[in-house]
């Protein structure tokens, strides 16, 4: 032991001077670094955990947008499809309401022409009647009264009506 | 030149005797204080300078060794003691190998001629009251986990190689010890040779190559340290002690 230089007190010695270096190392290095290291690893996993609860947030709104985006796809859609409806019941209304109206017109307008008609052909007759009176008292009035000639001018009216 | 596996005393005070590996163990002690002192001044969480980086990165290294030999709890139980190891044992082989290191002599009270300062893993004292240090964690871990009796009860399964268990905790201590102090040592004497035979130029390779050795002998001595921890913490709080 003595050769190869052991002795108690160099042991003791360095044993000693070991424990002073892990005690003197633990108080001013490890524990500070370890504590330190402890409390920058929870903020990159707190970072980790913001950033995948910001990514699920995004997902999320990204989901919404689309869903809100479909949504109004769709309400535009209908409401196209119902003003398209309303529009043609609409025009079916208006083109019933004019087509009653021209019928009104017509109707009108064919009551109109046949009651001038009527009054046209009454003062046609009328004229006729008095142009052939006129006409048969020249004719016949050297052969007969006024009285013979207004019976005869009737009868042919009368005649003349029927046909 | 003389060479001798003991350190060469330098002082006495009364009857204890001060030897020259002492010094350097003790001056690398406060060196390494002083710098963890450094460190735990201008420790910044959010804003990290090179000289805080770099010593993030040094323990980073072990506490991550540590806890995939050992498993979390129990590495980062050992960190502590382990990293020791590994910044003491490589400040001091790298601390050994500084230029004018062994340029100072002094004369002791015996009257001999001696260096002053002497890589401090070059003494059996060193080296061994660190593997003691680490053997001894590793029973006492031991102990604690499973029991004095369990402890017990697996150092003597099967009984008959009861003596073979015992030795192979010994031979832990021999062989931490040994293996350290002998790199150390005769990279030493390597350098003494080469300064004697070769002074210009080729000693400088051999400064590298001990530089790079001395890494290793550290690595090593915490490797076989957390392994010997982490198996004698069993297999439930060491998951990966076996792959070790």
């Amino acid at each position: 032991m003595e050769k190869l230089g052991i002795d108690l007190w160099g042991l003791l010695w360095q044993a000693v001077a070991f424990g002073v270096l892990v005690f003197g190392l633990y108080k001013l290095l490890y524990r500070p670094t370890l504590r330190m290291l402890d409390e920058r690893a929870q903020r990159i996993r707190q970072g980790l955990a913001d950033a995948d609860r910001a990514r699920r947030r995004l997902e999320e709104a990204e989901r919404e947008y689309v869903a809100r985006l479909e949504e109004a796809s769709r309400e535009g859609q209908r409401k196209v499809s119902e003003a398209t409806q309303a529009a043609q019941r609409l025009r079916d209304e208006i083109l019933a309401q004019a087509r009653q109206e021209a019928a009104a017109l017509i109707m009108q307008a064919r009551q109109q022409i046949e009651a001038e008609q009527r009054q046209a052909l009454e003062e046609v007759r009328a004229h006729i009647a008095e142009l052939a009176v006129e006409a048969a008292r020249r004719v016949v009035r050297a052969s007969l009264d006024e009285e013979a000639q207004r019976r005869l001018v009737e009868e042919f009216l009368a005649d003349e009506m029927r046909q | 030149m003389e060479i001798t596996l003991a350190a060469e005393p330098v002082a006495r005070l009364g009857d204890v005797v001060i030897t020259n590996t002492m010094i350097t163990s003790a001056i690398v002690v406060l060196l390494l204080l002083a710098v963890a002192a450094v460190y735990r001044a201008r420790l910044s969480t959010d804003s990290p300078g090179r000289f805080q980086s770099l010593i993030e990165s040094v323990l980073e290294f072990v506490l991550n060794l540590c806890e995939a030999t050992a498993g979390k709890e129990l590495g980062r139980r050992v960190f502590p003691l382990v990293c020791t190891f590994f910044v003491f044992i490589l400040t001091a082989n790298w601390f050994g190998l500084l230029p004018g290191f062994s340029a100072i002599w002094v004369v002791n009270f015996e009257g001999h001629r001696v260096p002053l300062l002497r890589a401090a893993n070059s003494d059996l004292n060193m080296t061994l009251a660190m593997a003691l240090i680490a053997v001894g964690t590793v029973q006492v871990l031991g102990v604690t986990t499973r029991g004095l009796a369990g402890y017990l009860k697996e150092l003597a399964t099967p009984l008959f190689l009861a003596p073979i268990h015992i030795i192979s905790e010994i031979s832990h201590v021999i062989s931490l010890a040994g293996r350290l102090f002998g790199n150390i040592f005769g990279g030493e004497v390597l350098l003494l040779v080469m300064y004697s035979i070769l002074p210009y130029v080729v000693p400088a390779l051999f400064v590298g190559l001990e530089a790079l050795f001395g890494f290793i002998q550290a690595l090593i001595f915490t490797v076989l340290s957390v392994v010997y921890i982490s198996l004698a913490a069993g297999a439930e709080e060491a998951p990966s002690a076996h792959a070790a």
